[in-house]
């Protein structure tokens, strides 16, 4: 593509979009959702379900309606392009129509189903608000909301407890008198401490000890008997 | 009987007047002598000079305690250690005990003033003088607090000498002396 042809092709979009940016709202949204010819050549690319009615625009102005596009085979149309490619398919006269612009919302409602059970890790639960709670937030409620900070309180003494008589035989002053003993406690105490000795039983042996060498026989009675020994090695 | 026990009463006389220092027993003139003079001596003398001057101060130590004993050769081992140490002990030369490793003895010196070169050769004669045998010692260990000195024939004393030299522990080189070991 030439340079000339690049620029041209880009006056006339911005020429479009001048066009566009003039025309009211409705007509805006009608002809983005009515399908057109153009659509049907990107059909390949882009999913388009005409058979699906263009929501109202009441109901668009709600956040109670999710949104979103079903992927449909689409039948091929009365005067079908040949294999349009993504570039090469809309003729030079026409300008490139950009792929966001081309969608076609359908309303998809909100099931009355049986909620599915939120996951063990989410906080959030998978099933949509109610509608009493997206009426809330959409049209607002008719109480007050809660102020976030109460007021402080009013400064001054604190009126005082009322007096409660003081009981010296209740439980409420703290005094307990000591439960006594039954009589089969005082049988069960012993009278005197006996130790309990845990002696092993260990069976008498003679043969406890192994000698592996004899002990020092040499016991010299005088010193001149060892001096006698130590020269005699 | 020969008592075990050293009486030390008397046992050095000083005369004052004349000058002199005289030991018990064989009325022997001694000379107080600073340790370090005899070090010096020591060091400048020839082996031969030093094993001469600690046989002689051996043997004087020797005469006194057998004079003591009375009767050496029927002397138990603590009599005879009692009256030599404690004879030993007069001179100065260190407090003196006996060790018996299996039948070699060894005569341990702690807190010596003296060289080790010159305690062998005093153990030695101060053995001989007490006990009337021919004796021959080898220094087995010497450190700042002990020296240790073997007691045997001059063969035995003589291999002892060798193994220590050639870098054998003492204590191996006596049970090597018993005819075990390496």
């Amino acid at each position: 593509m030439s340079r000339g042809e690049t620029l041209e092709r880009l006056r006339a979009l911005l020429d479009r979009v001048r066009t566009r940016s003039n025309e009211p709202r409705n007509s805006f949204v009608e002809a983005k959702t009515e399908p057109k010819g153009v659509e049907a050549r990107l059909a390949p690319f882009e999913a388009v379900d005409p058979s699906v009615a263009p929501a109202s625009s009441e109901d668009r102005g709600s956040r109670e309606r999710l949104v979103a596009a079903e992927a449909v085979d689409v039948a091929p149309a009365a005067n079908p392009v040949e294999a349009p490619g993504p570039t090469a398919a809309a003729p030079d006269s026409m300008p490139p129509v950009d792929v966001a612009e081309i969608e076609v919302t359908g309303e998809i409602e909100v099931s009355e189903e049986e909620a599915e059970p939120a996951p063990a890790s989410s906080r959030r639960p998978v099933a949509p608000e109610p509608e009493e709670q997206l009426a809330e937030i959409a049209f607002g409620s008719e109480e007050p909301p809660q102020p976030l900070h109460t007021p402080p309180p009013e400064s001054g003494p604190l009126p005082a407890v009322p007096g409660i008589p003081f009981e010296t035989e209740s439980d409420f002053a703290g005094l307990r008198s000591p439960t006594p003993l039954l009589p089969r406690r005082l049988d069960a105490l012993p009278h005197a401490l006996d130790p309990e000795a845990v002696r092993p039983e260990i069976p008498p042996s003679d043969a406890v000890g192994e000698f592996i060498a004899q002990a020092q026989r040499f016991a010299p009675p005088t010193f001149v008997a060892l001096l006698d020994a130590s020269l005699a090695l | 009987m020969v008592a075990s026990s050293f009486d030390a009463t008397h046992a050095v006389r000083f005369d004052l007047p004349s000058g002199s220092v005289r030991t018990r027993g064989d009325d022997e003139r001694v000379l107080l002598v600073p340790a370090a003079a005899l070090d010096d001596l020591i060091r400048s003398a020839s082996p031969q000079a030093v094993e001469a001057l600690g046989r002689t101060l051996g043997a004087a130590i020797g005469r006194r305690a057998a004079a003591r004993m009375g009767d050496p050769q029927g002397a138990s081992m603590d009599a005879f250690v009692a009256q030599l140490a404690g004879e030993a002990a007069i001179c100065g030369v260190g407090a003196l005990s006996v060790e018996r490793w299996g039948r070699a003895l060894v005569i341990v010196v702690d807190d010596s003033p003296l060289v080790g070169t010159l305690l062998a050769p005093l153990v030695s004669a101060a053995l001989e003088a007490a006990s009337g045998r021919r004796t021959w010692c080898a220094l087995l260990s010497r450190d700042d607090r002990v020296a240790r000195v073997l007691v045997g024939s001059e063969q035995a004393v003589g291999r002892v000498r060798e193994w220590i030299a050639s870098g054998m522990e003492w204590s191996e080189a006596v049970t090597k002396l018993h005819g075990g070991g390496a």
